[in-house]
């Protein structure tokens, strides 16, 4: 394992740990909110979640056909009292969210772990099919600034001959790893600048799916390796000049 | 592997990114929205953390009123039911909670009548109906009525 630097002034405005699981046929939203019970001192604020589905269909010589968003239950929040953690409990998993400031791996890990283990007793699950890391960075850029580049390394191209200028993008990239069997979306956009800064999204997400355990030490060693692939692509994404931003 | 758009030139108008989106001829049925729903999976999963997420009015009332339900015991007097922070955070939330607390109020009348007071200013409950929570509650609904609140 790579000896990672730790930034006092870290850009991850959110990490999530994510582990998608089957629960019984049993096991019902009434189940979950027992959870409550065992998380209550650290985790008092509950709130119910819905998954929201919605879109459009188009088939060929048929006009478009809209489905309205609508809203079913599937889960839980548990709210920590400083509102910075949160954990969820869901009929199709569970995902353990750190918010700024994030403090360091090893407690976001231990503490998600532990969340896991009560989630485990009461929603019983059977299999682990995907476990999944997510970090969300913030890097606030100072401006003036005449390329992404001397800031992080991975940036939109446009073509030489067109105006240089960038008022917005989006960009999302799907970067499979043959060695840890692991998959990464990492997606990068901007938000509004104002004078002084222009924030730029740096969001990765890494993932695995295979049959773990859910007792097993096998998850939590594939989050290991998340973890790695993850600083292995932050890091080599980042130049000096942003981790002098992180001092 | 072959690019190309299918289906109608509607289709391709209304959806100009399918033209990169693969084609399958072995399921010419097949609905046409692999680019636009790789869209709305980008999409999807870019709002998914909490830091992205809004919270509705609906979502912050009803987790408030749990907090409160769930804090104040049946015994606890008036005075701090309405001085509980979540109450006070409904009442925070201004004229926009007011829809929701007369649902409540129709749902499972309770001590709403501080909240309407402090957020609408009026006070339909008539001096003989105090202390009567249903009584109370009907008087909050009809005012509700009359303003064409619903209720």
């Amino acid at each position: 394992m790579a000896d990672w630097p730790r930034f006092p002034n870290a850009p991850i405005t959110e990490a999530l740990l994510d582990i998608k699981a089957k629960l019984p046929a049993g096991v019902d939203l009434t189940r979950l909110a027992t959870l409550q019970g065992a998380v209550k001192d650290l985790y008092p604020a509950r709130r119910e979640r819905s998954s929201w589905q919605g879109g459009f269909q188009v088939k060929p010589g048929e006009l478009p056909e809209v489905f309205p968003p609508s809203g079913e239950p599937d889960g839980y929040l548990f709210t920590s009292k400083d509102g910075k953690q949160i954990v969820q409990a869901r009929l199709d998993g569970f995902t353990f969210n750190r918010l700024k400031p994030y403090d360091k791996w090893e407690s976001f890990r231990d503490e998600a772990r532990q969340q896991w283990e009560r989630y485990r007793e009461i929603a019983t699950p059977e299999i682990v099919s995907r476990v999944a890391l997510r970090y969300i960075n913030r890097i606030e850029i100072p401006l003036p600034m005449k390329d992404f580049r001397e800031f992080i390394l991975t940036t939109p191209e446009i073509a030489p001959k067109v105006p240089q200028g960038l008022a917005g993008f989006f960009m999302r990239l799907v970067i499979p790893d043959e060695k840890s069997k692991c998959i990464a979306i990492v997606t990068q956009t901007m938000e509004d600048p104002n004078e002084r800064v222009l924030p730029l999204i740096f969001d990765i997400d890494v993932s695995q799916e295979a049959a773990f355990h859910v007792r097993g030490e096998e998850m939590w060693e594939v989050f290991a390796q998340l973890r790695e692939y993850k600083n292995e692509i932050f890091f080599n994404s980042i130049t000096e000049r942003t981790k002098e931003l992180f001092k | 592997m072959s690019y190309a758009v299918r289906g109608g030139q509607a289709t391709s108008r209304l959806l100009s990114e399918e033209r990169y989106v693969p084609a399958d001829p072995q399921s010419p049925d097949k609905p046409l929205l692999t680019g636009s729903s790789q869209l709305l999976t980008a999409r999807l999963h870019y709002y998914l953390p909490v830091s992205r997420q809004r919270q509705s009015i609906a979502e912050r009332f009803r987790e408030l009123v749990q907090t409160w339900k769930e804090d104040v015991g049946p015994l606890s007097s008036t005075t701090e039911m309405a001085m509980h922070p979540a109450y006070q955070q409904i009442i925070g939330l201004g004229r926009d909670a007011v829809p929701h607390l007369l649902r409540e109020l129709q749902r499972e009348p309770d001590h709403w009548f501080w909240a309407l007071k402090a957020i609408t200013g009026v006070d339909p409950v008539e001096p003989r109906q105090r202390g009567q929570i249903r009584e109370m509650a009907e008087a909050w609904l009809r005012w509700a009525r009359e303003q064409g609140l619903g209720g």
